[in-house]
């Protein structure tokens, strides 16, 4: 039932809680990319966000992962990570200048501005949370392959549904 | 394994108490369908209605007006998948509704769970379930596969249907729809609310509630007698696994994890969150003593390794708080007979017995086990003495030797208990939880009825009986049948007009 892609214990704090509260959603500041040399540039990745709750306000907080640290996804480095005022029902994010690859979006709407996925004490999310591919997890987040989608040469676009 | 069963009892009359045979022991696994296994299929319908046969007797004056609400699991498969426990099952809440004019008229109607309403249009079974695993659709909170199947519980205005990993579901009393879950504040969205919440002589309900597998903690309710939420507190277990009922008494609530918990190395894919655990006798089944007042901690404790579903009472007395179970040996009642039913087979042993116990807390660390007394579940209490000390109690027990599953009697118990009279079904019927129901005009707290269904097993339909708990021995005193058999049930409460 529970994912044995990832490696993450889910223990105490609760099976969403420390996946995707504090690790998933690093914060803007830490975009550092971390990928191997010598690949080819690619063009930008847009993610039209659908689903959003405009009345909720607050921002839509997204992360950008690579497969070059998928060992130890979910707990990886981000690559890029975008937070934006949700306004309404839909939002586009643009991720520049990516290196082709493969890779996988995580996000969620911080509706208290906290940057935090807020969860109960029994690690059940309360803010809306979502994956590329509209992937979703059985007890936790889904693997990265669940989510993953691939960066070619060109510019590449995806949409993402929140529930 | 089985030192709690060995242990001699607290003495009293041996030789009734014999008479009272080990309900599981002398049977042998069926080796074809056998001709009850029609209680563990699906219900007839989604929503059921009909008017009940009098086949004999009065329905008593004081019972007029009252409504018999049950639930229990009654949806075990979909598309040609069968669930492989009793308690996967999707819950029907069900209303025996004793009429004024001495007639009595059943509704039942599967509730509209998310999980339902989910597999009801993809037409098969998505979601893990207790003892199944199927991983169809994504999990994100227990409310997603929350199959409100446990119990039902009319409080403040309120009818709500229990499951015990996440929320109780509001149902409409009328209608018998379900109007949604019940969120008793805001940051508990989902959370662990068990199918045995104990109302007190002072009007409050008290609940629990195990957050596993998602967080270790044991969520602990006071609620007052308006339906508002005044307590609430999370306390640290691990590891933890499922636990099914607690204890409350004048000062106290003690919280009760029997070491049969969710070893993570046993968390695979494709497995159930049964499978998941693990009974670990070397953890002992540890104890957790709160104040009621505040739901500060008075005491952890550890006492012998036992398992079990039901609590019958508990009271404080002087410094110490005493706790009467319905004890198992070791869990595998739930591992093996109670998920062999789904297959037609009753295959438990003398060692699966739940048994009158009772454990001793010494709040300064000290315990005392006592087990090994007579076969009992499903008891049922006076209302009026949940907390302190009972006058005695009655339980569902062995009736003759049978190779039909559950029990086959109700009895009435002493306090301590003993064995005081009985009613046994006999071969053909199939007896499920009958629950207490005080005369208005008591004389003593036990004086009143007892009220209980049952699977007929030749006419196959189901049955309700009224049984006068002065006089068991007489059989009931008035009998109904439906115009067809229900799903095998759980637990009820009786909600006088």
């Amino acid at each position: 039932m529970l994912s044995v892609k990832t490696p993450i214990r889910w223990r105490r704090a609760g099976f969403v809680l420390v996946a995707l509260g504090s690790a998933l959603f690093l914060s803007a500041t830490q975009a550092v990319p971390k990928v191997a040399p010598r690949v080819a540039w690619a063009g930008d990745l847009t993610v039209t966000f659908h689903g959003l709750k405009a009345e909720d306000g607050g921002t839509l907080r997204a992360a950008l992962k690579n497969d070059s640290v998928a060992e130890t996804y979910p707990d990886g480095a981000t690559v890029q990570a975008i937070a934006l005022a949700v306004t309404g029902e839909t939002l586009e994010m643009v991720f520049p200048d990516l290196l082709s690859g493969t890779y996988a979006v995580s996000a969620f709407h911080d509706t208290n501005g906290d940057e935090e996925l807020n969860t109960t004490i029994f690690g059940i999310p309360t803010e809306a949370y979502a994956f590329s591919n509209d992937a979703r997890g059985i007890f936790g987040p889904p693997s990265f392959a669940a989510a993953a989608f691939v960066v070619g040469a060109d510019d590449t676009s995806i949409t993402i549904n929140l529930p | 394994m089985n030192r709690v069963a060995r242990r001699s009892f607290l003495g009293g009359s041996a030789a009734l108490a014999a008479s009272f045979a080990c309900p599981f022991s002398q049977q042998e696994a069926v080796a074809k369908s056998p001709d009850w296994l029609f209680g563990w299929q699906n219900a007839a319908s989604d929503h059921l209605s009909g008017q009940a046969e009098r086949l004999f007797g009065t329905l008593p004056e004081a019972l007029r007006g009252g409504t018999l609400w049950r639930n229990g699991p009654a949806r075990h498969e979909r598309a040609g998948v069968r669930y492989q426990h009793w308690f996967d099952g999707d819950g029907m809440i069900q209303a025996f509704r004793f009429l004024g004019d001495g007639s009595l008229r059943h509704e039942g109607r599967m509730i509209a769970t998310q999980k339902y309403q989910r597999e009801e249009e993809a037409g098969e079974f998505l979601y893990p379930a207790f003892g199944t695993s199927i991983e169809k659709a994504p999990v994100g909170s227990p409310d997603d596969l929350n199959s409100a199947n446990i119990s039902v519980l009319p409080f403040a205005g309120e009818l709500l249907a229990l499951w015990e990993a996440g929320s109780a579901h509001r149902i409409n009393p009328q209608s018998l729809a379900t109007e949604g879950v019940k969120t008793w504040r805001q940051d508990l969205l989902a959370a662990p609310f068990s199918a045995h919440p104990k109302v007190t002589p002072d009007g409050w309900l008290w609940n629990f509630g195990y957050g596993a597998p998602s967080a270790n903690l044991l969520a602990v309710y006071g609620i007052d007698s308006q339906g508002v939420l005044r307590r609430f507190t999370a306390l640290p277990m691990e590891p933890l696994g499922f636990v099914h009922d607690f204890a409350v008494t004048e000062r106290h609530i003690v919280l009760i994890v029997p070491p049969f918990v969710i070893d993570e190395s046993l968390r695979r894919p494709r497995t159930s969150f049964l499978a998941w655990h693990r009974w670990r006798p070397e953890l002992g089944t540890r104890i957790v003593v709160l104040d009621k007042n505040d739901f500060s901690e008075k005491a952890r404790l550890e006492t012998e390794p036992f398992f079990f579903f039901h609590v019958v009472n508990a009271r404080d007395s002087g410094s110490e708080v005493i706790v009467e179970i319905c004890a198992n040996p070791d869990a595998g009642l739930v591992t093996g007979a109670l998920q062999h039913v789904m297959a037609g087979k009753w295959d438990t042993g003398a060692s699966d017995d739940p048994r009158f116990a009772r454990l001793r807390l010494n709040l300064n660390g000290r315990t005392d086990w006592q087990a090994g007394g007579t076969p009992l579940d499903f008891p049922s209490l006076a209302a009026s003495e949940v907390g302190v000390q009972q006058s005695g109690f009655f339980a569902m027990t062995a009736g003759g030797v049978r190779g039909v599953p559950l029990y086959g009697a109700v009895a009435r118990f002493s306090a301590d208990g003993e064995p005081q009279s009985m009613h046994d079904y006999g071969e053909s019927f199939l007896p499920e939880e009958h629950l207490f129901v005080p005369r208005a005009e008591a004389s003593e707290p036990l004086d009143g009825w007892l009220i209980g269904t049952a699977l007929d097993i030749r006419a196959r339909r189901t049955v309700l009986s009224i049984l006068d708990s002065r006089s068991l021995g007489d059989g009931p005193v008035a009998r109904f049948a439906l115009p067809y058999a229900l799903p095998v049930g759980l637990h009820g409460k009786f909600a006088p007009a």
